[in-house]
């Protein structure tokens, strides 16, 4: 184990919430599945009396999750100068290869989870009788099991990755010709890819923009069309895509542009160098995640008595989305101008 | 109230969006600094590979230089040969490091391992880069390696749009062809996009008939020899000095045997001297004898092949003395050995000779070539330290004397002057090889001498 301030906090906050959110997701699942038993009034009062506690610790546990997932990468940084041949978190990341890579696709999911109960949580918070409790206890359940996975996986990571291993780096697996972040666009898009791509960037992400922006306009209290759902799936697909063209285009044209190495293509690296693209990757990733946010909460959050308050989150967070996902965009442009 | 609400709202979202455009403006602009990767004209040295931003090793470190003048470093042969790939329109040449001298050199000279060793673990670069044949070879036996072709090509095509000059010199192998041999090795000619290739030769015989036969543009010689070379055809022309003797290291200088106990050049009257062959040495054979009041009739002047064996019957005291010319003039020096003339205060240096049709056909590779030589004979006398490794391996200098043995100093932008080639020039009347009186300016030509002020270090040397 490499012992710095980062390691231990993460060490920490991984044990603290394995525990704690085993204990949750246990309790909550028994509880949801009271809650459905339950047929008066006193029996569900009854379980949103013991539920008190659990969604307590969860929000607190949860909310701290949140904010693990830069640090784990913050973490990852901090062990570049302990490991031989590392000159990036990719560097840091091919110690424990298989354990790195189990968490870095975990992560994002349990962040999406963890943000997505948290709005039905506050949601259901601002109702008069509860009416998505029994949904958010279940939905309290499986996000617990994926952020013990995640917590248990940073705590291994922790611990296995040794100092003074030597691996190989970035440049080995993401300059090579025949990456699949190049071959994949290459075949599809043909020789002209890069320049198709950097253009589709912008295409793809003002037409998300403009679609959000038409549905604020359209998302109107006490009217509840019956496209609207389709829609809001549909756009969540295409935030999907747009997260995709957008991972593609960072790594294969933007990125090395950004970073003044037009043979390098990785997104680490990028961090490093130009830390500031953190952020324009934060707003990006917040901005997806609102609109898949919006999405879930539209479908697990719709009763008679959250109509009102519902549109008014959908419209508040396509807004907050139609934010992050422009001013990702202007970091981008004036990075691409500036280079 | 609604619509204060709203425009407040709008006016914090672009307060928002301009100071995130500002972060990544000062983003940008730090991050450049932090990645620097290349150096145009005058800027500081890089800090990271071109290729991938790994922190630069000096101990492995590749530079570019680029037909524009800018350069790129990288941190290893891996990152630099596919940077090349991609590039290959536009690159001068690449210098490489050799792992044992620490030195870098021009690629195109260099040999190559692929070894177990790996040096850059960031990209697993196990290529080495070696100036000597013999260096590679230990270094393959001992970690598991094989040579390999170079890795930028074995026939390393410089681009179309460099337009080099071409020039093919003639070089002794003598310490005087030490600013001509770094200015291959670093590159310092290609830099100044001049393609030199170096005939070697030994003597004035052969140094005659390479110009006169055209397998030579120029010639490294000694004065004398020079100047009647630059009035026989095919003509020449001095254009710059070479390496002038000073207080502390003659070029030319009578030695006495150690086994006798010589001690002015006055008691060689009636004692035989080893003289070794050619023009130069009999004019500085003459020169001091007659200097020292030494009737030429009354010394035994016994005619060698060359200076090795001038030096080998002094050791041995076969002879009474012997006209010795650097390097051994040095071995003598440092071996405290008599010294009974020398030209450590006078001023005849060896020069660089042209032909009058290579002046004529190329006057901008010729001054080119000049050029470079004098960044090389800065580069020689700022860091002789440095440099001294080219001395020892291609400097002539005999095997046991390499170790200690002294980098000279060189002119840097200088050429004789009508006084100093006087003394020669009536000499060579009076001995019958110049049959009249020669001009100044027919065989000494100063329109290619650079202001010394401009000359500076090359990149390569830098």
């Amino acid at each position: 184990m490499i012992l710095n301030v980062f390691s231990i906090t993460e060490t920490f906050i991984g044990l603290i919430s394995l525990i704690l959110m085993g204990w949750a997701g246990l309790l909550s699942l028994t509880l949801a599945l009271r809650w459905k038993r339950a047929s008066t009034v006193e029996e569900r009062s009854e379980v949103e009396k013991r539920s008190h506690l659990v969604l307590m610790v969860a929000v607190v546990v949860l909310g701290i999750r949140l904010l693990n997932w830069p640090l784990f990468y913050a973490t990852l940084q901090s062990f570049v100068s302990d490991i031989d041949g590392a000159m990036c978190i990719f560097g840091v990341t091919q110690v424990k290869r298989v354990v790195t890579r189990i968490s870095e696709i975990i992560k994002p999911i349990a962040f999406f989870l963890v943000g997505a109960w948290l709005l039905i949580h506050i949601l259901d918070q601002k109702t008069q009788t509860s009416p998505l409790m029994g949904r958010k206890l279940l939905f309290l359940s499986a996000t617990a099991a994926v952020v013990v996975a995640e917590s248990l996986l940073d705590v291994v990571l922790m611990l296995k990755i040794a100092p003074g291993t030597l691996i190989s780096c970035c440049t080995t697996v993401t300059d090579i010709l025949d990456r699949p972040t190049r071959l994949v666009p290459k075949a599809t898009l043909g020789p002209a890819y890069a320049s198709i791509l950097g253009y589709g960037y912008y295409v793809s992400n003002i037409l998300l923009v403009l679609i959000l922006g038409l549905s604020m306009w359209r998302l109107r209290p006490k009217s509840y069309p019956r496209w609207q759902r389709t829609v809001l799936g549909f756009i969540s697909l295409f935030a999907l895509f747009n997260g995709a063209l957008f991972v593609l285009t960072q790594i294969e044209v933007h990125a090395p542009k950004i970073m003044g190495l037009p043979f390098h293509h990785c997104l680490y690296c990028l961090w490093q160098y130009v830390p500031d693209t953190i952020l324009m990757h934060l707003f990006f990733v917040l901005g997806t995640s609102a609109v898949g946010w919006a999405f879930l909460l539209d479908l697990v959050g719709r009763t008679g008595e959250t109509t009102d308050l519902l549109d008014k989150y959908l419209w508040m967070l396509y807004g907050f989305s139609i934010f992050c996902f422009v001013a990702s965009m202007v970091m981008n442009t004036v990075h691409l101008v500036a280079a | 109230m609604k619509d204060m609400a709203k425009r407040k709202r709008l006016i914090i979202i672009i307060i928002g969006l301009v100071a995130v455009a500002a972060i990544a403006l000062l983003g940008g602009v730090l991050g450049k600094k932090k990645a620097r990767v290349g150096t145009g004209e005058g800027e500081e040295t890089a800090l990271r590979c071109s290729y991938d931003g790994t922190k630069l090793n000096p101990v492995y470190q590749v530079d570019a230089f680029l037909d524009d003048g800018s350069t790129r470093s990288f941190c290893s042969i891996y990152c630099a040969t596919r940077w090349f790939e991609d590039n290959k329109d536009k690159v001068i040449y690449f210098t490489v490091v050799d792992e044992v001298t620490g030195q870098n050199f021009d690629s195109t000279l260099g040999y190559f391992v692929e070894s177990d060793v790996i040096t850059v673990p960031e990209v697993k670069n196990r290529v080495h880069a070696f100036a000597s044949k013999e260096d590679a070879l230990k270094h393959a036996r001992q970690f598991n390696g094989k040579l390999i072709e170079n890795p930028f090509g074995e026939a390393f095509v410089v681009p179309k749009i460099a337009q080099f000059d071409r020039l093919t010199v003639g070089a002794p192998l003598l310490p005087d062809a030490l600013p001509l041999r770094l200015a291959i090795f670093k590159p310092i000619f290609k830099e100044n996009k001049l393609d030199v290739k170096v005939v070697p030769f030994d003597g004035e015989m052969e140094a005659k008939r390479l110009l006169a036969d055209g397998s030579i543009d120029a010639a490294i010689s000694n004065l004398p020899a020079a100047i009647l070379l630059s009035t026989t055809s095919p003509y020449a022309q001095i254009i710059r000095n070479m390496l002038r003797p000073n207080p502390y290291e003659p070029i030319f200088g009578i030695v006495a045997s150690p086994k006798l106990p010589i001690q002015d050049i006055a008691e060689l009257a009636g004692q035989s001297i080893a003289v070794p062959k050619g023009v130069s040495f009999r004019f500085y054979a003459e020169y001091y004898l007659k200097s020292g009041g030494v009737p030429l009739e009354r010394v035994v002047i016994k005619e060698v092949e060359d200076v090795a064996k001038a030096w080998d019957l002094l050791i041995e005291g076969e002879v009474s003395a012997s006209l010795l010319r650097t390097p051994f003039t040095e071995i003598a020096m440092a071996k405290n050995m008599n010294f009974l003339a020398d030209d450590r205060i006078l001023t005849w240096t060896s020069v660089l000779l042209v032909t009058q049709s290579a002046i004529e056909k190329k006057p901008k590779a010729v001054e080119k070539f000049v050029f470079a030589l004098g960044q090389s004979a800065l580069a020689l006398n700022l860091k002789p330290r440095e440099y001294r490794v080219i001395l020892e391996q291609k400097g002539g200098i005999p095997e046991g004397a390499r170790k200690d043995f002294p980098v000279p100093t060189f002119e840097v932008a200088n050429i004789p002057t009508q006084d100093e080639i006087q003394p020669v020039v009536e000499w060579l009347l009076e001995k019958g090889f110049l049959g009249q009186e020669i001009i100044y300016e027919d065989i000494v030509n100063i329109q290619f001498i650079p202001n010394p002020n401009d000359v500076g270090l090359a990149f390569c040397c830098g």
